[in-house]
């Protein structure tokens, strides 16, 4: 028995033994457990101190035999009367003051590994204290955006490997990914979408632009995607937690990664009449209380779906009372939420937490899964190569306020304001050619009055994109100053070797502080099957458990989602990060929900 | 109100170190963009998307009837009772909030929440 064995069967022994959790041991199944242990022995852990009189006494009260003492002299493999099963041998020595523990005699088999070549780099899955490289990012050579605890420590992962002895094909259960969508013809990914027959060809739906193919034109639903079902044992790229899957693709986020209420509950909606029965929802929002959305959580839990949702990505308490997340912070029973953990298993900076709200933590940083594609990018120093005109004085120059460099209007900005009755503009040509999407990524800092518009605007053809071109937004009547804002736009209508883009300031009769543009950066991807990436996020550990939820749920065809969600919250490894943060204080833990012996709810379970 | 000007297109190299665009031109009007009741919640709604909730048995009519004032541009069923408004203006939660307590047809009415993906 390997250590990490030792500590499986420990901690197996409190849940089905005289452990905290183990308060009210439930009759148990081999229904959905079956080959997870030798069927006609148990272990038997006495209390210190019992003799081996009182040992041998107890156990031939039940009709048992001690087989032999193990190496631990507190422990004991006990042979159960024929035709007992181990979920009754068990249970009958709940209550026995001479006895600590008792637990299945777990079967342990060589170690399932895939042939995948990033299996190496997928700490999460096993973690061996490997360091997690930049070679496959995006834009290819750009550095890991999470360099704390890298490498970790081995062992800190979902502990996997074991639950693969067991099961790797999960298509027994219809699992949805809401979200950007999915590059449903990745090399990694093709064989494992789900057959949506002649009514959804593309596995899928779109409802950002309401038709029936949800193609991923961002990376984050693909990345998710891989986590929970990459094609496992291809020789091809990465695994995920199931082989075999099939991944319901629901688009609900746009190609800059936003999306509406509309959008996902209508998504939701499409997962559930669809036969989902896990979906993964990788975003959130922290507006008010959206009662909608709320609703539709309930309609799935009502179907018998399980919702996995993320924490967030603001470092902050969703309990607290100022920062709820949603969907994080609804309430629903079939919700799970889920926070980073490193490589060490600490809390990602980034992570949201909560006592309440948070349940569970799963790997979250230097995630290694698919991507829709090359990504790229241009990002313009602002403070070159600009056009500018203006109909009255001064109008748009290069300034450093705060030290960085921003086209700003007025030239004096932030302290003096703008020209009344003005029409400022500046604009710059820029190659953004040859990508499936174009997003603009513009950081600003805004202070107009009621009815002075501040503009964004591009053209293809280039030249001044307010004479002629497509006006991407405007706004008015807004003070952000001194905090930068943060807009994505998507502008591939605008895409071209020579596409303009600029700013406008115009005003009336008023004045204000005025506008700088202090980002610029044109992300663009050429979605392609091959391309992977290595990313962090809530958005990362919510599909490492979306995917354990949906082994256990193949595993198991009878678990209702009440039944999968106690096996993740319950049998999850103790984090010492994650307690007084999370309502469990664990980790999630493959191998131990599978192993999580309960009755199935709902079933009359055909008990061996 | 926006006050359309001249073309009067001043080079202003000296000032600004922007190269001077030549020929340009003040456009044409904007399209109406009202200003934000609350700018800080700006970011997490869409402006001008209202979801609507029927109350049982009303007649989609009602979205009409109840929030025509505010400009209904478009009606879209998201499924059974609910209902996605789009607005020419944007009043604001509030001021929906009030129109529909005034007619029972309408069980509820809220924004139309922005969410985003959760990677880094």
């Amino acid at each position: 028995m390997t250590t990490r064995s030792v500590v499986l069967a420990l901690a197996l022994s409190l849940l089905v033994g005289g452990g905290a959790r183990a308060a009210s041991p439930r009759a148990l199944s081999l229904a959905g457990a079956r080959g997870l242990y030798v069927p006609d022995e148990i272990l038997v852990q006495f209390r210190e101190g019992v003799s081996s009189r009182a040992r041998f006494a107890a156990v031939a009260a039940r009709g048992h035999e001690l087989a032999a003492t193990l190496s631990w002299p507190s422990w004991a493999r006990v042979k159960v009367q024929p035709g007992q099963s181990v979920e009754a041998a068990v249970g009958s020595y709940r209550g026995d003051p001479a006895v600590a523990l008792a637990q299945p005699n777990f079967l342990y088999r060589a170690t399932t590994v895939p042939d995948d070549p990033g299996y190496a780099q997928q700490w999460g899955l096993k973690n061996t204290g490997q360091t997690i490289t930049a070679d496959n990012t995006q834009p290819p050579g750009s550095a890991l955006e999470y360099t704390t605890d890298n490498p970790g420590t081995p062992a800190d992962d979902l502990n996997v490997e074991h639950a693969w002895d067991h099961i790797t094909d999960c298509s027994a259960t219809v699992v949805a990914v809401v979200d950007s969508g999915v590059n449903y013809g990745h090399q990694d990914l093709a064989a494992n979408m789900w057959n949506g027959g002649a009514s959804f060809p593309n596995h899928g739906y779109n409802y950002v632009d309401g038709n029936a193919d949800p193609m991923d034109l961002n990376g984050h639903g693909t990345h998710v995607a891989g986590t929970i079902g990459a094609v496992g044992n291809n020789a091809l790229g990465v695994v995920g937690v199931c082989w075999k899957a099939q991944i319901m693709a629901v688009r609900v986020l746009d190609a800059t990664g936003v999306g509406s209420s509309a959008q996902i509950l209508q998504g939701i909606d499409f997962a559930v009449q669809h036969g989902a029965k896990v979906i993964n929802m990788s975003l959130g929002g922290n507006g008010a209380f959206d009662q909608a959305y709320s609703d539709a959580i309930t309609a799935a839990q009502a179907a018998d779906v399980l919702v996995v949702v993320a924490a967030g990505n603001d470092g902050v308490d969703n309990d607290s009372g100022t920062a709820p997340t949603y969907p994080c912070n609804f309430t629903q029973q079939n919700l799970l939420c889920v926070a980073a953990l490193d490589q060490s298993y600490q809390l990602a900076s980034f992570s949201n937490w909560g006592a309440i709200s948070v349940d569970v933590g799963a790997p979250g940083t230097n995630v290694l899964s698919t991507w829709a594609g090359t990504s790229g990018q241009i990002t313009d120093p602002l403070n070159t190569g600009w056009t500018g005109s203006t109909t009255t004085a001064g109008g748009w120059t290069y300034g450093t306020p705060g030290g960085t460099a921003c086209l700003v209007d007025p030239s004096s900005y932030p302290d003096g304001q703008y020209a009344q009755n003005t029409d400022d503009r500046a604009y710059k040509v820029f190659d953004v050619s040859g990508a499936s999407v174009v997003v603009a990524e513009i950081a600003f800092a805004v202070d107009v009055a009621n009815g002075d518009y501040f503009r964004g605007a591009c053209n293809g053809a280039g030249g001044d994109p307010f004479a002629a071109g497509t006006t991407l937004g405007a706004i008015t009547n807004m003070a952000t100053y001194p905090r930068l804002q943060t807009a994505n736009i998507d502008v591939t209508s605008c895409a071209s070797a020579a596409a303009s883009f600029g700013f406008q300031l115009q005003s009336g009769a008023s004045s204000a502080r005025g506008v700088a543009v202090c980002g610029l950066t044109f992300k663009g991807l050429v979605t392609n099957a091959t391309s992977y990436n290595t990313i962090a996020g809530t958005s990362m550990a919510t599909p490492a458990t979306a995917g354990v939820a949906t082994l256990l749920r193949a595993y198991n065809p009878s678990y209702t989602y009440s039944d999968t969600v106690t096996a993740i919250m319950l049998a999850g490894r103790p984090v010492p990060a994650l307690s007084g943060k999370t309502t469990t204080g664990n980790a999630v833990d493959a191998m131990l929900s599978l192993a999580y012996i309960h009755t199935p709810t709902g079933v009359t379970a055909n008990v061996q | 109100m926006y006050r359309v000007l001249g073309a009067i297109a001043a080079c202003l190299l000296a000032v600004s170190g922007l190269a001077c665009a030549s020929g340009s031109t003040a456009t044409s009007p904007p399209a109406p963009s009202p200003g934000p009741e609350d700018p800080t919640v700006d970011q997490d709604r869409v402006r001008g998307e209202y979801i609507v909730k029927l109350a049982p048995g009303a007649d989609p009519a009602a979205v009409s009837d109840v929030f025509g004032r505010f400009g209904v541009q478009r009606v879209q069923s998201l499924g059974g009772a609910l209902y996605l408004v789009t607005l020419s203006g944007d009043p604001g939660p509030r001021a929906l909030e009030e129109a529909r307590q005034g007619d029972a047809r309408i069980a509820s009415v809220q924004p139309n929440y922005r969410y985003r993906g959760t990677g880094q």
